[in-house]
């Protein structure tokens, strides 16, 4: 019998279409972390970004034919999609809430108090403003600048084609210039997009 | 400022760790759908015990109030029975008493 952990995920996935539990969980285990640090960086909050990963990986489980292994997608593409409409679906069901957990968190890599303070205060306002965007600069900006997926890529999951993934790209980082520039974390003389403004 | 060193500031931005144990509350919450699949392929009997013994195991306070509340009106009801039983044998043994004393008989 071949070893689960071996396999591709598309493999896995045509296990999972045959109720195989344990493929599941190798899947589960393979891309939890990936797919809590994409939901959290959509909606800013630790404990809403697990729920909508857990509830990406048992509406898998539940309903595993909504995955189409003909169309030829990769699983990670094909599931940044899921991911990405549950995180919508949530965030649209819930308040916008204030970033709390930025605020909580910063990666202890800095060499004294006054640095540590500092960076988190950057961190949180960064969290701050990118949660702010509109809707589809908000998951443009993540998908392609932080979970690095190509243009193409990013632009399927959103439905969308790559010159418009590209033109939200290009407003949503325009808008953080400016919007980073008012708050006062990039200097006077580094706004360099100064006519930058938001647009729905 | 550059591309390069604005791309920088945004990658300060900080995800915090998920719990340890999400991957685990995961795979704890799809398990009796998984088992309801295998069990519908079929009926063995080690099967039918894995479902018992989970309805043991897991959490199911739905489940639990109802076998409470089953169990409360069975134990009302066999202590209703009880004490109505009780009454009758009480009352029986007044109507034997007045049976066996007759009117005019010296108490």
């Amino acid at each position: 019998m071949p070893d689960l952990n071996d396999m591709t995920d598309e493999d896995l996935m045509a296990r999972v279409q045959n109720a195989d539990h344990g493929a599941f969980s190798v899947l589960v285990h393979r891309y939890t972390n990936l797919f809590y640090s994409a939901a959290y960086r959509m909606c800013g909050q630790q404990d809403d970004a697990e729920d909508i990963v857990q509830d990406a990986f048992l509406k898998l489980w539940n309903r595993p034919q909504i995955w189409d292994a003909s169309r030829g997608a990769k699983f990670t593409t094909w599931f940044y999609r899921v991911v990405t409409n549950q995180a919508i679906d949530f965030m649209r069901k819930k308040k916008p809430a204030a970033v709390g957990d930025a605020l909580d968190y910063v990666e202890d890599t800095r060499d004294t108090q006054q640095d540590m303070m500092e960076a988190d205060e950057k961190s949180a306002m960064i969290e701050t403003v990118i949660q702010a965007l509109p809707e589809r600069q908000k998951i443009a900006l993540n998908l392609c600048f932080y979970e690095e997926l190509t243009n193409k890529d990013a632009a399927q999951i959103m439905g969308v084609g790559v010159k418009a993934l590209e033109s939200l790209l290009m407003r949503a980082k325009s808008g953080l210039r400016e919007e980073l520039h008012r708050r006062g974390v990039l200097k006077q003389d580094d706004n360099g997009v100064g006519e930058a403004t938001y647009y729905g | 400022m550059d591309d390069h060193e604005f791309n920088k500031i945004l990658k300060a931005r900080a995800v915090p760790p998920m719990r340890s144990n999400l991957e685990h509350r995961i795979v704890q919450a799809s398990l009796p759908v998984g088992k309801n699949k295998a069990n519908s392929k079929g009926n063995s009997l080690s099967a039918i015990f894995i479902a018992i013994l989970d309805t043991l195991i897991l959490p199911k306070p739905a489940l639990s109030m109802a076998l409470v509340l089953v169990f409360g009106v069975m134990l009302g009801g066999y202590s209703s029975g009880v004490s109505e039983a009780s009454t009758n044998i009480d009352v029986d043994a007044y109507f034997l008493a007045a049976e066996t004393i007759g009117y005019g008989d010296i108490l």
